[in-house]
Order: C-alpha cells, then sequence, then structure tokens
C-alpha cells in the first residue's frame, strides 16, 4: 500500500508493457451488474506497489524451477525462444495456398501496370526464427510433424512462375545460420540480429541496382565488436519474458558500419512487417532512399523519415501514394505470409483493374 | 471478491484486521457483519437483498420453532426446510431441470429464463438449515441478537466456499471469544493463510494449468499418457485448491478469533473409500451425516436401508457439488464404493499391506476426480478408457519440467505422512510455531517468503507483454 501511494522505490519497467488501466467511475449501476467491480479490481492489481518487481520474481520463478515462459513466448529446447506463429509457419499449420496463388497472380498484374508507368515491384521473403532453430521446438509443438512451410514455399513457387522479382532471403538466411560462425539469428530473439539485417539490406540494396540501373548507397563494414551484451532486437523474446537476470547470450557480432552515398536515391514506398523494422532502425531507409521515402507498417501505419509515425494509411490516396515511388518492396516473414501484402495487392488490383473505389 | 486477490490481500483484508483490532470488544461483530455484506456485495451487490430477506426469514422463524413444543415445533421447522432448500432448488437446480426435461420431452417444451446464481448459496443454506435444525433439536438456544445472528451466515472467511460449520460449533465463540484474540492465535492464523495461499496459488494454479491442457483437448488427440497427466493433475490442484482455500478461511478465522473446524486430513492416505470421507472435505461429511443420514435413520435401520440411505446421501452431496449429471454421477460412484466397503471390499482391502490400500484407493479417487472435472459423464467414460489403453495416438504434451516438478510436489505433500504413525499428532506439532523461538523465527520467514511469491503470482497474472511495443 505504502509503495502503491507513494512510489518511493524505484523499480525497473518492463519490456512491452501496455497502457495500464485508470480507475473506473463508480455507479451503483455498474456496480450491481459487475462490471464496476471487475474493472476496479483490474485496476488495483495493476496499481499495487513493486508489481512490476513481482512480475519478474514470478517469471523468474517459472522459468528457474519449471522451466516455463509467459504466455507469448515458447521455451524450446537449448533456451532457444519462439512466437508460436513462427513454429505453426514451419509445419504449415497457417496454410493458405489458394488465396497465396491468387495473391500472386495479382500482383503479377498489378507489377505489369507498375513496370509500364516505371516503377518496380520487389518481393522479399524473409526467414523466420523457427526456420533457424526446428530442432530446438519443444515436443507439444513438433510432435513427430513434418516440416513443411506452405505458404513460404507457395509464395516462392507462384512468384517464380509468374515471373516476378523476388529475393529468397529465408533459403540464403538457412544457408548462412547453419554454416556461418556470425549468427544472423539468435536464440533469445524473434528478429534477425543487427548483422543479419545489415546483410539483409546489402542483398536488397545490391539487388535493387539491378533492378533499377541506379547506383545506389551501400553498407559497408571493416570491423566489428564482438560482444555477448545484445543490443536492438537482438534478446527481443528474452526480454519481454521480463526475468531479474537476462539469459546468456550468445556471442553477436556488431559491424561498425559506414554509409557510403550513391548517385540514384530512389523514392521507395516499402510495406512490410517488424523485419523491416531493423532497416528503419538502422537509418538503412533513411540514408539509402528519398527523404519522401515511406514505411507502411502491416499497410497500415505510416512511418517516414527518423521512423516517425506520420498517419494511418489512408486507401482512398493509395494510387496517388504508390505513382509517386520508384520502387515498392513488400518485405514479409514466415508467419505472416498467409495474410500478405496486407491487402496492398488488393487494393491496386482493384484499382488498376477491377475499378473498385477503396 | 476471493482470497487470493490483490483487492484483497493488499486492501481489504488488511484494512479490515486493522480496524478490527483497534474497535473495542463490543462492536467487533458489528464490524465483521459490515465487512462481510460489502465481502458479498463486491461481486454479488445484486443478490445481497435476497440473502438478506432470507437471513430475516430464518432468524425470525428459529425464534418461532424455539417457541413451540411438539408437532408445531416440528412444523415450523419443516417450513423453515421447505424455504431453504426450496430456494437452493430453485436457484441451482431449476436450469438443469428444465433443459433435462426440455431435452427429454424435445427442444424448449419448456420456455425458461435462466436463473442466476447467488454466489455461495449453497454453503450459506446449509448454514442456515444448521441454525434452525440445532435450534429444533435444542442443541443450542437461538441468538437473541441479529447481529450475532448474520454474523454465523455472513462471516465473509466461511462464507462463499466453506468450511461448513455447524451452529453449534460456533455460536459460542460469536458470543465470547475475548479471550481468543491473542498474538498467538493472530500469528498462527497468519501461517495458516499463507499456508493455504501458497497451496492455492503456488501450487493448484499452477499444476491446474497442466490438467487444463488436458482436459480442454480433443478426445480423439488425447494419448495414454496425456489422460494420465490431466487426472494426476486435476487430483492434486483440486485438493491443494480447496484444502488451500479451507487453510486460508482457517487462518483469516484464526486471525480474527475464530477456530473453524478441519475440512481436511491427509485426504490422500485413505485406506478405503469409506476414511477417504472421513479426510475430505470433513465438514461437509459432518453436515450430511447430522442433517441427512441421521434423520433418515443413520445406522439403526435395515441393511438394505442402510445401504440406501448412504447412497441417497451421496448422490446428494454430487448434486450439491453442481446441477451437472457428471457430479451426480461422481457421488453415486463415490456411494457405490460406500456401500461396496461395508458390504465385502474394506474387509478384502484391509489384509493388504497398507501402502497397497492407499494406492487402492488413490487410484478409485483419481478416477472419481475424471467425472468430476469432466464436461460430461461420456468424456470421463471416454477418457478413462483412453487411461487404460494404448493408443497409436503421440502424446499431445510432453511431460515436462513444470509438470514434474509439481507432481513431485503433490505427491511429496500428499504422501510423505504413509509411514508415520500418530501423524496427525505429530503434524499439530510440527505446525505449532511457537514450540521454539528458532522455530517461530524460521515460520516466519517462510511465511513472508511465500507471501511475497503469492503476491508475484498474482499482480502478473494478468500481465500480458507484447513484444512489438517497439515497433
Amino acid at each position: 500500500m505504502f509503495q502503491t501511494a507513494t512510489g518511493t522505490f524505484k523499480v525497473r519497467m518492463l519490456y512491452g508493457e501496455q497502457e495500464i488501466p485508470s480507475c473506473p467511475k463508480f455507479t451503483l449501476h455498474k456496480w450491481v451488474d459487475g462490471n464496476f467491480t471487475q474493472l476496479f479490481e483490474r485496476y488495483v492489481e495493476t496499481h499495487v506497489g513493486f508489481r512490476r518487481f513481482f512480475i519478474r520474481l514470478r517469471n523468474s520463478v517459472r522459468y528457474t524451477f519449471l522451466n516455463k515462459s509467459n504466455e507469448q513466448v515458447v521455451m524450446g529446447k537449448n533456451n532457444v525462444l519462439y512466437e508460436k506463429n513462427y513454429i505453426r509457419a514451419l509445419y504449415g499449420e497457417d496454410s493458405a495456398y489458394n488465396a497465396i496463388q491468387t495473391q500472386v497472380a495479382r500482383l503479377k498484374t498489378v507489377s505489369d501496370t507498375l513496370n509500364a508507368k516505371g516503377i518496380k515491384l520487389l518481393v522479399i521473403l524473409a526467414p523466420g526464427k523457427a526456420t533457424m532453430y526446428p530442432d530446438e521446438i519443444p515436443f507439444e509443438f513438433s510432435r513427430g510433424k513434418k516440416i513443411n512451410p506452405v505458404n513460404y514455399l507457395t509464395w516462392k513457387k507462384e512468384l517464380s512462375k509468374n515471373g516476378m522479382p523476388f529475393i529468397d532471403m529465408r533459403s540464403w538466411f538457412k544457408q548462412m545460420h547453419d554454416t556461418s560462425s556470425i549468427p544472423v539469428f539468435t536464440r533469445l530473439g524473434v528478429h534477425w540480429t543487427v548483422y543479419g539485417s545489415y546483410l539483409a539490406a546489402d542483398s536488397m540494396l545490391a539487388f535493387m541496382e539491378h533492378m533499377g540501373n541506379w547506383n545506389l548507397g551501400r553498407v559497408t563494414w571493416t570491423e566489428s565488436e564482438r560482444t555477448t551484451k545484445y543490443r536492438q532486437t537482438d534478446a527481443d523474446l528474452m526480454e519481454i519474458m521480463n526475468l531479474l537476470n537476462d539469459l546468456p547470450s550468445d556471442e553477436l557480432v556488431y559491424p561498425k558500419v559506414t554509409y557510403t552515398q550513391g548517385k540514384d536515391k530512389p523514392n521507395v514506398l516499402a510495406i512490410g512487417d517488424s523485419y523491416y523494422w531493423s532497416l528503419m532502425c538502422d537509418s538503412i531507409h533513411d540514408k539509402m532512399f528519398a527523404d519522401s521515402s515511406h514505411f507502411w507498417f502491416y499497410n497500415d501505419k505510416v512511418f517516414g523519415k527518423n521512423s516517425l509515425f506520420q498517419r494511418m494509411v489512408t486507401p482512398s490516396t493509395i494510387k496517388e501514394e504508390v505513382e509517386k515511388r520508384n520502387m515498392i518492396i513488400l518485405l514479409c516473414t514466415e508467419p505472416n505470409l498467409y495474410n500478405f501484402p496486407f491487402k496492398f495487392g488488393d487494393q491496386l488490383y482493384d484499382l488498376y483493374v477491377t475499378g473498385k473505389k477503396q | 471478491m476471493v482470497f487470493s486477490s490483490s483487492l484483497f490481500l493488499v486492501y481489504f483484508f488488511p484494512i479490515f484486521l486493522v480496524i478490527y483490532y483497534l474497535l473495542p470488544y463490543k462492536l467487533k461483530n458489528s464490524f465483521i457483519v459490515l465487512a462481510s455484506m460489502l465481502f458479498y456485495a463486491w461481486s454479488g451487490a445484486k443478490y445481497l437483498p435476497f440473502l438478506l430477506l432470507s437471513l430475516l426469514f430464518d432468524f425470525y422463524i428459529a425464534k418461532a420453532i424455539d417457541a413451540r413444543e411438539g408437532k408445531a415445533r416440528k412444523q415450523v421447522l419443516a417450513f423453515s426446510i421447505i424455504v431453504n432448500v426450496g430456494l437452493l432448488l430453485y436457484f441451482k437446480y431449476a436450469n438443469f431441470f428444465i433443459e433435462n426435461v426440455n431435452a427429454a420431452l424435445g427442444s424448449e417444451a419448456i420456455s425458461w429464463t435462466k436463473v442466476a446464481l447467488p454466489i455461495g448459496i449453497s454453503f450459506f443454506t446449509f448454514h442456515k438449515l444448521s441454525y434452525t435444525i440445532d435450534i429444533y433439536r435444542k442443541v443450542k438456544t437461538p441468538f437473541t441478537n441479529i447481529i450475532n445472528y448474520t454474523l454465523y451466515i455472513l462471516l465473509f472467511p466461511q462464507l462463499i466456499a466453506g468450511p461448513i460449520i455447524r451452529f453449534n460449533e460456533i455460536s459460542d465463540q460469536i458470543e465470547n471469544r475475548e479471550k481468543a484474540l491473542t498474538i498467538d492465535n493472530r500469528l498462527e492464523g497468519f501461517f495458516r493463510f499463507i499456508i493455504g495461499l501458497s497451496k492455492k496459488v503456488l501450487i493448484a494454479n499452477i499444476i491446474g494449468q497442466e490438467a487444463d491442457k488436458v482436459f480442454d483437448m480433443n478426445l480423439g488427440d488425447m494419448a495414454m499418457q496425456d489422460a494420465w497427466k490431466g487426472a494426476l493433475a486435476y487430483t492434486f490442484q483440486i485438493y491443494f485448491d480447496f484444502s488451500g482455500y479451507s487453510d486460508m478461511a482457517i487462518g483469516i478465522g484464526l486471525m480474527m478469533g475464530f477456530r473453524f473446524p478441519e475440512n481436511f486430513n491427509n485426504p490422500y492416505l485413505a485406506t478405503n473409500i469409506t476414511d477417504f470421507w472421513r479426510r475430505w472435505h470433513m465438514t461437509l461429511s459432518r453436515w450430511m451425516r447430522d442433517y441427512l443420514y441421521i434423520p433418515l435413520g443413520g445406522n439403526k435401520v435395515s441393511t438394505v436401508r442402510l445401504y440406501l440411505n448412504l447412497w441417497i446421501v451421496f448422490l446428494i452431496s454430487g448434486l450439491w457439488h453442481g446441477a451437472q449429471w457428471n457430479f451426480i454421477f461422481w457421488g453415486a460412484y463415490h456411494g457405490l464404493f460406500l456401500v461396496l466397503d461395508r458390504l465385502f471390499l474394506k474387509r478384502i482391502t484391509e489384509k493388504l499391506p497398507h501402502v497397497v490400500q492407499v494406492a487402492f484407493t488413490f487410484f478409485l479417487v483419481i478416477i472419481g476426480w475424471i467425472f468430476f472435472r469432466a464436461d460430461s459423464i461420456m468424456q470421463g467414460f471416454d477418457m478413462v478408457k483412453i487411461m487404460f489403453s494404448a493408443s497409436a495416438v503421440l502424446p499431445e504434451y510432453e511431460f515436462g519440467q513444470a509438470f514434474w516438478v509439481m507432481l513431485f510436489i503433490g505427491f511429496l505433500m500428499s504422501f510423505y505422512g504413509i509411514f508415520i504413525k500418530e501423524l496427525e499428532q505429530k503434524q499439530a506439532q510440527w505446525y505449532n510455531p511457537f514450540t521454539t523461538p528458532a522455530k517461530s523465527i524460521v515460520f516466519t520467514l517462510v511465511a513472508l517468503l511465500l507471501f511475497v511469491l503469492c503476491l508475484a503470482e498474482i499482480t502478473s497474472a494478468g500481465f500480458n507483454p507484447f513484444i512489438y511495443f517497439r515497433f
């Protein structure tokens, strides 16, 4: 009660903490129907003094004695952490075979239309965590199942069949993960490592350069720092476990990068999931592309220079937005492929082919 | 409001205790009544008027019973029983009855608006019946002070989930417990409360998650290992949950100066089902014995009638737990083994080694719990079938560290006394925190540690971090 009232002792913040509910207003009616008491109990629970410490304590006790994590994180063997949807994608449990075929066919039409307007469209299939660590998936998720990433395979097959330009980073990263001494994925994170994201960026820029016949800037490094202290999202799953002490991290490599400017800075619209964020966080998007370039997170939120949120995507202006670009990048990791490219393809298909208004 | 909530642990109970201890003795009962009303109204405000009206009714009807003799006395009691049992039947079983009638006659043969169940009705009805029957039997005289009577029914530690305290067990404490308001009782109560809270929060809730995984499974996907895992997990969950709640109630009572009857006595050490019911939910068993089994004739009837009475008591006991066929089946199942014990089973099992008797009874109890936990009798039978058939289905869940740790704790705490003679007396001595100063210090430190761990569990329950918060 004392800590709740005064907040005297500083308690470490939690990762992934969402908005804490405010005190509900009392009305007799709400009390009688149970609504007030429910909200008030939730309010009390979230305002208990030392709650943040309690949450870390509870999570640490559960992790140490029961080998359990919180709901969001799946504990694999050898301290490899996952999210459930990555595992489902690996076993093809989120199969959207027919929908993907339709999506790619539509994208092909859209791509041809854009191409005629001088706008390039590039699809990037990003890897997923479960693909990198299939052997550590816990039994209750693997349960003798065969690896069958249906959505990834379908996207790859359909993109090839339709002759659309794409980068298969999944295969490349899988190969690097299995052979390279420098981690491109970590046990404790769900995204590609900072190092991996530089490789991805370099590969993407080279591909774009070739596609657009541009001279783009590049990300280069001659020296790197080796450390077990993770940075950025390299242990994001461990962070949301909110333990008292961090789990031991693998040795990670953080390149000291320099950005060389090219002659061209295309105006890019990138639409993707959280895997594109590392390119935003490392300023690759800002430094290599025109200032007016955008990242549309899940085709929903618009982020501009310095990763600043600008507004929500407005479907009515999509055509205008697209046609002022030099290139459209669609990037997605495995568990989101069932829903990729987040209705963007349908919207453009409707605009250019069926004539339906957004 | 439940004991294992932040609101109760951090605000309601500490504030209650501070005021309770500061108040002069003569105001303490009134304050308990006020706090109990708030406790009840917190979750069941809409039922409070009903509860208070029914309390008034029984207060005056008890006076009417006390004022009469002979046939009239019996008639007033019968009226009181009919009203109380009638209300219980209406609120708790009307939906069940109509659903079954509709299922038998065809859908919606009787149109019906579902009745909401007032919280704690099974427990406060039994308390009210105990009050009027004890007065009828002249075991006790009725309270003259309505506050004391209301306190007996509403006393918040036992209001929602027992223990079921017969009126004659507590009436003297309600009227006079000044001498029981000692530091020793408060401390003992605190330790007992923490033990109960830990059983509920640190054991039952965690092992319950393992049980839920299995009972929520599609039966077609369930392997033998899964079924056993679920059955064992639930067997320990229900014990630590219920006995934990009883410990908390007993502990709170002690802190207030009441000594409630024990509700559990190492039930999984029972050597037969008859013995199990002497150790499990003891206050319910005693209530059933005093207010149902004995009025039905007790042991002073023919053998056939005796067996029938036993079975009736257990069918009603099953139904009391919930208005579902699987509870009735569970009651009938235990009733059957009680009758079999009297017929021959006990004579046979008594010849077996003690450990085998305990293991056999534990096995029977596990099977019973499957039906208690299952959504339907059929699900129960299917699960039992899976437990004894080697299927080709791969187990859905790994017997991971969490399961093994909790199973170990469950077994240890349930069976550690199996080879100890005069266990009850020894347990009373072991658990007495005041035998040596060192023990008092250790108990205090352990209790504080457990309290912090419980608070950590409780306050963390609703925390779901969002991994993409930074994006």
